[in-house]
């Protein structure tokens, strides 16, 4: 019975200490367990083996780290290198699959993975930007609502001469002291063309004292009450300034007419060389020259035969 | 309309096909000029410099097919030479683009147009913090979208070394994300009143 019985133990023994016996056969294997020497140290031992062996399992994952630190070392700089290519779709099979065991284990690839497989729908949209509301509204005035033709176009000038006026007067603005320069070549012009301005003041103050003392106030103060000839000073005063500046204002725009006048005459000038120069023929001004070289009566061709 | 009639009426001297050629390719000067400026007035002067000079030269434009690129390398252009121009002068305004920069998203609920426009601000900052090369690579191929090979001839590298750094540009930019995303993070944690404040922002309320 009993050695019986250690075979029924020996062949059950697995499935009882994992609990997987019916409760009838595990009380008996118990009830032996209890009794037999030899099956309670059989048992003790398959029980150890499988705590060992459970506590190997357990440390697998530990395992991992230690032998690539001693082999490969860390396999993330490898994977990162090729995680552009995992999101475009350029790995075989066999690396897709490799590497995705990788990121599934490592959290810092992971999310590198995530952010890379997000800045494919992210980046496209910073392709357009929304404008300020005045961007096409400057584009559209500084090119084609903006002026076509330059002054010097206007002024006549043939295309490549305007378009190297307006480079020389480009480059003229953009001198870093044009507008100092710009401001005295101005003030020289103007002292030129209307004469010195001061000069215009030059008799103002005698005329006004004169119009303003061509009644005494002596006189005044005598026949008026005080208030009414300090008025009536006043007023004749008022009166003389008023007259001074309208002398002010006829001279300044007699100078004016006058500038007016010298510009227009040398805008007509500018004008006639314009159309002179483009009807202008050089060969018929050589043959004009040539002719004017020729004595009177004698045709070109009779003086070569002479030399 | 096609964008061959456009260009060729614009080509013309059409003033109408000009204003919708402006309306049409803006936004897309525009961001692309926000790359290269401090600021967003810097980025408006600097699209309409590039309208400028797309318009001067409105005779030499190419076909249809090739025009875009094309385009994107002009305005590249434009855009290097104030870079240049900047250098000699050091930019007068201090405030980051972004925050001038109207990254707003308007295609669905209030609340994923606030988290878009928040992840297009991060990536928009993200951006910003990489090299100029890696940051042009990465606004010609993956923003602009244009090819390789075009991309290889206006940087004048070879067509291997504009995968290789492109591959290095992206990486580069999703930890640079990432870290703004950790910074902001601990912002949030070590700061109550922000978290009040996006709370009252994504509810469009003053907090």
């Amino acid at each position: 019975m009993n050695r019986a019985d250690c075979t029924f133990v020996d062949t059950w023994l697995d499935d009882w200490l994992a609990g997987r016996l019916p409760d009838e056969v595990a009380w008996r294997v118990e009830e032996h367990v209890r009794e037999c020497e030899r099956c309670r140290r059989l048992a003790a031992i398959v029980r150890d083996a499988e705590a060992t062996h459970l506590s190997e399992a357990s440390g697998h994952a530990d395992l991992l780290p230690a032998v690539l630190d001693r082999t490969t070392g860390s396999p993330c700089a490898r994977a990162e290198e090729l995680l552009p290519a995992l999101v475009d779709d350029e790995l075989d099979a066999d690396s897709r699959e490799i590497l995705r065991t990788h990121v599934s284990h490592c959290e810092g690839c992971s999310r590198l993975l995530a952010v890379l497989e997000e800045s494919r729908s992210v980046l496209p949209a910073l392709a357009e930007l929304q404008t300020p509301a005045s961007l096409t509204e400057r584009v559209l005035e500084a090119t084609s609502r903006g002026p076509q033709r330059s002054a010097f176009a206007r002024a006549g000038l043939p295309s490549v001469a305007s378009a190297l006026a307006c480079r020389w007067w480009r480059s003229v603005l953009a001198r870093p002291r044009a507008s100092l320069e710009l401001a005295y070549i101005g003030t020289v012009l103007i002292v030129v063309l209307l004469g010195n301005p001061v000069a215009a003041f030059r008799g103002a103050g005698e005329q006004a004292g004169r119009l303003a003392g061509a009644v005494p106030v002596a006189r005044l103060t005598e026949q008026l009450p005080l208030k009414e000839a300090a008025m009536g000073t006043m007023a004749r005063l008022f009166g003389g300034l008023t007259a001074a500046a309208n002398v002010i204002a006829t001279e300044i725009s007699e100078r004016w007419r006058q500038a007016r006048a010298l510009i227009s005459e040398i805008e007509t000038t500018i004008g006639d060389a314009i159309k002179w120069l483009a009807t202008f023929d050089l060969r018929q001004a050589i043959r004009g020259a040539e002719q004017a070289v020729q004595p009177r009566g004698q045709p070109a061709r009779e003086s070569q035969q002479r030399k | 309309m096609e964008l061959g009639t456009l260009l060729e009426r614009c080509r013309q001297g059409d003033e109408l096909a000009w204003e919708a050629f402006v309306r049409q390719y803006q936004r897309r000067i525009y961001s692309l000029a926000t790359c290269y400026a401090t600021d967003a007035d810097a980025a408006r002067d600097l699209a309409q410099d590039v309208f400028v000079r797309l318009y001067r030269t409105r005779k030499q434009w190419r076909d249809a097919a090739t025009f875009v690129p094309w385009m994107i390398r002009v305005a590249r252009n434009v855009c290097l030479d104030q870079v240049r121009a900047r250098k000699a002068r050091p930019p007068v305004s201090d405030v980051p683009a972004d925050e001038l920069v109207d990254l707003a998203a308007t295609t669905g609920s209030p609340d994923d147009d606030y988290t878009a426009s928040s992840r297009r601000r991060l990536f928009y900052r993200a951006l910003r913090k990489l090299t100029d090369l890696s940051r042009e690579i990465i606004l010609l191929k993956e923003i602009q979208g244009l090819q390789i090979e075009e991309i290889a001839g206006m940087l004048h590298i070879p067509l291997g070394t504009v995968k290789s750094r492109s591959s290095r540009a992206r990486l580069e930019l999703a930890r640079n994300v990432l870290a703004l995303q950790a910074l902001q993070r601990g912002c949030r944690v070590g700061g109550p009143a922000e978290e009040e404040r996006e709370a009252g922002a994504r509810k469009g309320t003053a907090p």
